[in-house]
C-alpha cells in the first residue's frame, strides 16, 4: 500500500465518521430550535384560541383551524383542571386532505372555556420544517461531501507532486553503484524533510565510497606488500633448489615450498590485477589494433600452442579498440589462455575478430557447471588442473570497464566465448 | 666481472648475491639510494640492478645520473611495481632491460648473461658448450660443427639452459622464460614437456651427449656432469 493510499484510507475514515457525527448534531440541533420555535408558536396561540372557542356556541370534540388541528375535551370535574398542565409531543395524525399519517406537534394544556374546565390539544404540522430540516440537513452534507472530495483530490495531486523529490531519490539510490564512485545528489526541493533526505543520503553515499574505496586501496596495498616477501621466498627456494646432496623427502618438501609459493604469487597478481582494474587504475587508453595484438599474443604463447599439438585458425579483421594496452594485454592473454588451457591435445583454436564482435572457440570437455557461473570469481570448472579460477572475472572485469558483454556457450565440443563490442 | 645490486630488501638482494657470485660474479650490494649513488659513482660496474622503489630516493634517479657519467655498466631494473609505466620510463631514460619482482634468480642470471655478452663483443656471439655452439647474433645452432634447426621455443630453452648451466631451474622459471611474463596466469606448466623433450631428442639425435637431467619433479638442470 502506499503512503499516499494509507493517509488517505485514514483521513476518508475519519472525515466520514465526523460527517455522520456532525450531520447528527445539526440535525438534532435544527430540529430542537424549530420544534422550541413550533411550541412557542403554540403557546402563543393559546388567548386566541380561548377566544375563539369561548365565541363558539358548541365545542366540537375535533376541528381544523388554518392547517392546526384542535382537539377539545371536557375534563370530567373541576378537580382534575389544572392550570399550569402543559405538555408538548410530536404524533402522526390522519391528514384529511392527503389521507396520510402526516407529523405533528402536539400541545395539550388545560383551559377554563366559558367556565368550564376543558383539556385542549393543539397540533401543529411539523411537515414544513421537516422538510425544512431535510433541505438544510441534506443540502449543508451535500457541501461537505463535496468538500471532502475536493480536499481529497487536491490533496492527492499535491501530494504526489510534493512526494516527486522522494521518488526521485529513491530511484537514484536503485540506481547507486560503487564503479561510478560519484555520491548521489538527488535535485534539489524545498521541502525541508526531503533536504533532510537528500542531505543524509548524499552523507551516506559519500561516506561508503570512501569506505568502498579505502577497502580497495588496502587490497591493492596488502597484495602490493606481499609480493616482497614472496619474492624473498621464491628467490630462497632456488638457491635451496641448488644445493646438491639432497635426499628425496629434503627435495619434495623443497618443490613443495615452490609450488605453494608460485600459487600464491599467481593468485595474489591475479588479485592484484583485479584491485586494480576495479579501481580503475588502468586510464593509459589509446587506440590499439586488436588484430596486431592477438597475432602479437598468438605468438607469445606460440610454446604453449605447439606444445599441445593445438591448431589455430584465425580469421582477423582490422578493428580498432581504444583501450588500455595492459587491460588489452591480459583480455587476449586470458581469452587465448584459457582456449589453449582447457583444450583437448591435437585440439582447435578458431579466433573470429570483427567489426561486432572477438569470438574465441576451442575444443574442450563438456562444461559441467553453467556458462555463466565461470565469470564469477575463484569459479572454475570441476578437475580442471591448478586452475584460479580468476581468469574469467579478470576478463568479464575489463569487458565491463569498456561495455562489451561477454558470453560464454558450450555445443557440440566447442567451448565458444564472445565478446560483443557494443557501439 | 662487477655487478652492482641495489635492493632495499636486504633478504632478497642476499639471494642475487649468493646466486650471482656462484656464477663467478663479483657482488657488491646498496640497501638505499644514498648508498646506490654513492657506490654507483666511485666504481666502475659491467652491470647494474637497480630497484625503483628505494629508501631516500628513486632508483630511476639514480640510472638518470649514471646515464649523464656516461657509465658504460648495462642496467636492469628490479621493480616490485608491475606497472607499465616504469617499465617505459625506465627503458627510456637507458636502462637496458627490466624485470618485474617476483623474478626467478635463473630468469635474472639469464638477462644478465644477454646484457653482458650484447655490451661485450660486437661482432661474432658464440656460447659454446662441449659439442654445442650457439651463435647468438645469427641465431644459429651447431652440434659437433653441423647445423641443427630448432623451433624458436627450443633455442630460446637451449639458451636458457646455456645461460644457467648446472643449476637447477624450476618448471616455472623455464614456463616464464618461454612464454612470458603472463605464462603465471596459464596456471598449467605441462607446456614445457613437449619442448623438453623435443630438444633433447633433437640434441641426442644431432649426436651431442644428453644434458638435460630432470630433477626429481622439481626441474631441470643443463650439466655435463
Amino acid at each position: 500500500m502506499k503512503l499516499l493510499q494509507a493517509t488517505g484510507r485514514y483521513y476518508l475514515w475519519s472525515s466520514v465518521l465526523i460527517f455522520l457525527i456532525g450531520g447528527g448534531i445539526f440535525f438534532f440541533a435544527l430540529r430542537y430550535v424549530i420544534d422550541i420555535e413550533t411550541d412557542e408558536r403554540l403557546i402563543d396561540a393559546k388567548p386566541t384560541l380561548k377566544y375563539q372557542l369561548s365565541a363558539m356556541e358548541r365545542i366540537p370534540s375535533v376541528f381544523i383551524i388554518s392547517d392546526d388541528v384542535i382537539e377539545a375535551s371536557p375534563l370530567p370535574g373541576i378537580n382534575a383542571y389544572d392550570s399550569a398542565y402543559e405538555a408538548f409531543s410530536d404524533t402522526m395524525l390522519l391528514d384529511a386532505v392527503e389521507g396520510e399519517f402526516e407529523p405533528f406537534r402536539k400541545f395539550t394544556y388545560h383551559e377554563m372555556i366559558n367556565g368550564r374546565p376543558y383539556r385542549i390539544s393543539l397540533s401543529h404540522s411539523s411537515l414544513d420544517s421537516e422538510a425544512l430540516v431535510a433541505t438544510i440537513v441534506l443540502t449543508v452534507l451535500g457541501i461537505l461531501a463535496l468538500l471532502l472530495l475536493a480536499v481529497n483530490l487536491v490533496n492527492r495531486y499535491w501530494s504526489l507532486r510534493a512526494w516527486q523529490p522522494f521518488y526521485q531519490a529513491i530511484h537514484q539510490v536503485k540506481g547507486f553503484t560503487f564503479d561510478k564512485g560519484k555520491p548521489l545528489a538527488p535535485p534539489p526541493t524545498n521541502i525541508e524533510e526531503f533536504q533532510e533526505l537528500n542531505h543524509a543520503l548524499e552523507l551516506m553515499t559519500t561516506k561508503v565510497l570512501t569506505d568502498y574505496r579505502s577497502l580497495k586501496q588496502f587490497t591493492e596495498n596488502a597484495s602490493h606488500e606481499i609480493q616482497t616477501p614472496l619474492a624473498i621466498i621464491k628467490s630462497k627456494v632456488e638457491l635451496l633448489m641448488q644445493w646438491e646432496e639432497r635426499d628425496e623427502k629434503e627435495l619434495q618438501a623443497i618443490q613443495q615450498i615452490q609450488q605453494a609459493a608460485s600459487r600464491l604469487s599467481r593468485l595474489n597478481s591475479s588479485l592484484l590485477l583485479l584491485a586494480r582494474i576495479e579501481n580503475r587504475q588502468y586510464t593509459d587508453i589509446r587506440e590499439l589494433s586488436m588484430k596486431t595484438l592477438i597475432e602479437e599474443k598468438l605468438g607469445q604463447l606460440e610454446p604453449l600452442i605447439s606444445a599441445g599439438n593445438l591448431t589455430v585458425r584465425t580469421e582477423l579483421a582490422n578493428v580498432s579498440k581504444i583501450m588500455d594496452p595492459t587491460l588489452a594485454e591480459v583480455l587476449l592473454n586470458n581469452l587465448l589462455g584459457n582456449a589453449i588451457k582447457h583444450n583437448i591435445p591435437e585440439g582447435r583454436i578458431e579466433v573470429i575478430l570483427h567489426s561486432e564482435q572477438l569470438t574465441v572457440r576451442n575444443t574442450g570437455a563438456p562444461l559441467n557447471v553453467p556458462p555463466g557461473s565461470l565469470f564469477e570469481r575463484f569459479r572454475k570448472g570441476a578437475g580442471s588442473n591448478p586452475s584460479l579460477g580468476l581468469g574469467l572475472a579478470i576478463v568479464r572485469e575489463i569487458c565491463d570497464i569498456y561495455g562489451f558483454k561477454t558470453e560464454y556457450t558450450y555445443a557440440n565440443g566447442w567451448h565458444e566465448l564472445r565478446i560483443s563490442w557494443g557501439e | 666481472m662487477k655487478i652492482l645490486i641495489i635492493e632495499d630488501e636486504p633478504a632478497l638482494a642476499s639471494s642475487i648475491e649468493q646466486y650471482l657470485e656462484q656464477e663467478g660474479y663479483l657482488c657488491e650490494l646498496a640497501y638505499n639510494f644514498d648508498e646506490a649513488m654513492a657506490k654507483s659513482g666511485a666504481h666502475e660496474y659491467d652491470c647494474i640492478l637497480v630497484d625503483i622503489t628505494l629508501p631516500g630516493g628513486s632508483g630511476l634517479d639514480v640510472i638518470r645520473t649514471l646515464k649523464k657519467e656516461h657509465s658504460k655498466a648495462g642496467i636492469i631494473i628490479i621493480s616490485a611495481k608491475h606497472s607499465l609505466d616504469d617499465k617505459i620510463r625506465g627503458l627510456e631514460i637507458g636502462s637496458d632491460d627490466y624485470l618485474a619482482k617476483p623474478f626467478h634468480l635463473s630468469e635474472l642470471n639469464a638477462r644478465i648473461k644477454a646484457l653482458l655478452r650484447r655490451r661485450q663483443f660486437n661482432g661474432e656471439q658464440r656460447i659454446v658448450f662441449q659439442e654445442i655452439s650457439v651463435w647468438v647474433d645469427k641465431q644459429e645452432v651447431q652440434v659437433n660443427e653441423q647445423p641443427l634447426s630448432l623451433t624458436r621455443s627450443e633455442y630460446r630453452l637451449l639458451l636458457y639452459f646455456l645461460a644457467n648451466r648446472n643449476r637447477v631451474l624450476s618448471k616455472e622459471s623455464i614456463a616464464e622464460h618461454l612464454a612470458g611474463d603472463q605464462a603465471d596466469m596459464l596456471d598449467s606448466l605441462d607446456f614445457i614437456y613437449s619442448h623438453i623433450k623435443n630438444l633433447r631428442k633433437k640434441l641426442v639425435h644431432a649426436g651431442s651427449g644428453d644434458y638435460i637431467q630432470a630433477v626429481y619433479g622439481m626441474g631441470y638442470k643443463f650439466s655435463s656432469q
